[in-house]
């Protein structure tokens, strides 16, 4: 059976890891959010140098490995005299990443809005920024719902990634403890118990936010 | 109350789920034991000798003991050497050899299920691997060391304080070691020693601990970096078997002595260590 | 009020409007007809700019709509639209879908916005459903609510896109009903639309639009009685045969 004393023993960098993988799931939770929105309004703005940036950001960010990106900032940005920690250079690694698919959900969900909803509302006067905040994103936020959901929970569990650049998070604690223990499985599994007291209340939350905006309808 | 109920039946599930995964955990290890006491009915070197092949453990990132060369894909170092040499003795054959990559994280377990009969990673002999795996006698006295960029205000172990960054790799004696001897530092562990280096050479940290043989290797490849302090622990470097195969032990033993005693041992260490 | 001279457009190859010279003075209702495909749409449309033309000069109340001068927005405020799929606001209530506009682009308060919206609510004569959601409503009623979100912006030109082709027989009836009585009240309107007794009863004028070309611009008496050209007198036995 499981041995617990594994747990039991190590519970101060169990409980240090999860705290680092916590605060930078919600930094980067929120980061990626704003980011991938502003990302999603280049790509849909009418103006053209715009939608080429946002398309390019999109397409280079989320088509190359995290890993890569992480690395990249972590030893890569000190060479131009910017230095970041593990940490840092995580939380923000996992913020530009996400933002791509975050960008990529928004846009689709927006796009899903009946044009005629566009027509009605600029026939009327109200301006496109108008038209976005009180017609378009409103509707638009139900169906991006749930793919948003997901990037989220991809983005908690992708923090694992971290551990490369000594970030403190749960699986970098849990990788120290199963390589002076050796008792590898074990850890793992409580680091994957660790990570669904995060990500269950997250999917939870995504799903009564979805039934109870589908009930405003 | 009904979104409740089914909320926590989802987390009950789950909770489950992890212990089945947990009990299949357990059964594995139990076959392991039955696997083992079988061994010794039929003794790993019987069994190797029967296979006509030894399968060792080395690694492939390491620089003058197990370093891949890219344009042949062979395994090249002192580990590998010494790995030759002894299944020459054993079997008759230098070709008669396997090896398989390992890391600092993998060695053990690889080793525990079967897929290596032998550990030659520069890998330190120490009370609590003793509790894991068997090992033989020392194969290389090596010690830990540190490796700073040149012209560092870190001379030696006693400069570290607790405004400095240790570069280590996960699961090396020398990350456990480093806390001991500079306990006010701080230790950041990374996966293996090529982003260990990286980092390093990134400013990422201040000084690079580990084994002094490894380090001689990073130093000869970046010239701006340098050893300093001297050694400040003892490492003896041992291959590691199995627990209980102890005809299998006192085989390598007896070559490596063979080895030392023919030459054979200084012209390898000759070879990569001391050039 | 609204002047078309020499206006074509183009879709890539399609020569959706072919030079279109088209006056419509203050108070006019004119009636657009013509077949399907025939570009009546678009020449609605361009109006207020959801279509942009290609060339030629387009001007609403003196002020050229297709000149980068021209700040879109100002002028849509005074052209009011309704669309043949209504496209009501489904997330917002009947009451939030007319005051909206009138909130937000001309800045009045909620109070204000809230009693215009209930007088043209009690004008297209469903002032009992301010607090439903579209959702909620028939075509017909979802229709009238749009009429009513036009006209809260009390606009001095309304357009009126198809707004009876995707009702119900039973429900066309009640629209039309209250476009006559705007019409009647002297307001300035260009409806697309296939209601050939609407176009007899209250039309000013009538447009007959085919390939893009204006073919007619009669009065309903003259149109319907006597039309001119042979694809209009093809177009109205179609029409009236079925």
């Amino acid at each position: 059976m499981l041995d617990f004393t594994i747990l039991t023993e190590n519970i101060g960098m169990f409980i240090e890891g999860f705290k680092n993988t916590l605060i930078v799931s919600l930094l980067a939770l929120i980061g990626s959010f704003i980011l991938g929105t502003l990302i999603a309004v280049f790509r849909i703005a009418p103006i053209k140098p715009l939608n080429w940036i946002g398309t390019m950001y999109v397409e280079f960010f989320r088509n190359i490995p995290l890993l890569i990106i992480l690395f990249f900032i972590f030893v890569g940005l000190p060479v131009l005299g910017v230095r970041f920690s593990g940490f840092q250079a995580g939380t923000i690694a996992l913020t530009i990443y996400t933002a791509a698919f975050i960008a990529e959900a928004i846009r689709a969900g927006v796009l899903s809005v009946h044009k005629g909803q566009t027509e009605a509302a600029r026939s009327s006067g109200l301006t496109y920024v108008q038209t976005m905040r009180y017609i378009i994103l409103p509707q638009a936020i139900k169906i991006v719902i749930p793919p948003l959901g997901n990037q989220f929970l991809n983005l908690v569990k992708n923090s694992s990634v971290l551990t490369i650049v000594a970030a403190g998070e749960l699986m970098y604690q849990g990788d120290l403890i199963s390589s002076r223990t050796f008792v590898t499985f074990d850890v793992y599994i409580f680091i994957a118990l660790f990570y669904l007291i995060i990500t269950l209340p997250l999917s939870y939350g995504v799903n009564r936010l979805e039934k109870s905006l589908a009930k405003s309808n | 109350m009904f979104k409740n109920r089914k909320f926590l039946m989802f987390m009950l599930f789950a909770a489950l789920s992890v212990l089945v995964l947990a009990a299949c955990g357990g059964d594995d290890k139990g076959t392991k034991d039955k696997d083992s006491k079988g061994g010794k009915s039929t003794s790993a070197l019987e069994a190797i000798k029967a296979n006509d092949k030894i399968v060792w453990g080395v690694k492939n990132d390491t620089k003058l003991f197990g370093l891949k060369n890219p344009s042949t894909g062979e395994i090249e170092g002192f580990d590998v050497d010494i790995a030759k040499e002894i299944t020459k003795i054993i079997l008759g054959d230098e070709t008669k050899v396997e090896f398989k990559e390992v890391t600092s994280k993998t060695r053990i377990p690889m080793l525990n299920n079967g897929d290596i009969d032998a550990i030659i990673a520069t890998m330190t002999i120490s009370e609590e691997r003793r509790k894991e795996v068997d090992f033989t006698d020392v194969y290389f006295e090596a010690g830990q060391s540190l490796l700073v960029k040149k012209g560092s205000k870190i001379k030696s172990i006693d400069d570290i304080d607790s405004s400095t960054k240790v570069i280590a790799v996960k699961g090396s004696t020398s990350a456990i070691n480093i806390r001991e001897k500079a306990p006010k530092a701080q230790v950041l562990e990374f996966e293996n020693y090529a982003e260990a280096f990286t980092a390093l050479k990134a400013g990422q940290g201040d000084v690079l601990t580990t084994d002094d043989s490894i380090l001689y290797g990073m130093a000869s490849e970046d010239n701006s970096f340098e050893l300093v302090g001297g050694k400040f622990t003892e490492e003896p470097y041992g291959i590691a078997m199995k627990k209980g195969n102890d005809d299998f032990v006192k085989a390598v033993n007896d070559a490596l002595a063979e080895l030392k005693s023919n030459g054979k041992y200084d012209e390898i260490h000759d070879k990569w260590i001391e050039k | 009020m609204i002047r078309f001279q020499n206006v074509n457009k183009h879709y890539g190859d399609f020569h959706v409007l072919k030079d279109i010279n088209l006056t419509i003075e203050k108070g006019e209702v004119v009636v657009i007809i013509g077949p399907s495909g025939s570009g009546k749409s678009t020449l609605l449309r361009c109006i207020n700019r959801l279509e942009t033309i290609s060339d030629g000069l387009l001007e609403v109340n003196e002020v050229e709509i297709n000149s980068k001068k021209t700040d879109i927005n100002d002028l849509r405020k005074n052209i009011g639209m309704v669309f043949q799929h209504f496209y009501l606001y489904p997330h917002k209530t009947v009451l939030q879908n007319i005051m909206l506009a009138p909130m937000k682009v001309l800045g009045k308060s909620e109070e204000e916005a809230k009693k215009t919206a209930l007088y043209y609510l009690e004008k297209v004569g469903i002032p009992d459903k301010a607090n439903a959601f579209p959702s909620q409503l028939s075509g017909g009623q979802q229709q009238r609510v749009a009429i009513a979100r036009g006209l809260a912006m009390s606009p001095g030109i309304m357009l009126f896109d198809e707004p009876t082709s995707a009702l119900d027989p039973e429900m066309i009836g009640e629209v039309l009903d209250v476009m006559k009585a705007l019409a009647r009240e002297g307001m300035t309107m260009v409806v697309v639309t296939h209601e050939m007794g609407f176009a007899r009863e209250v039309a000013d004028r009538v447009i007959f639009i085919d390939k893009g070309q204006i073919l007619e611009d009669a009065n309903p008496a003259e149109f319907f009685s006597e039309p001119k050209e042979e694809r209009a007198k093809l177009f109205l036995s179609r029409i009236f045969n079925h």
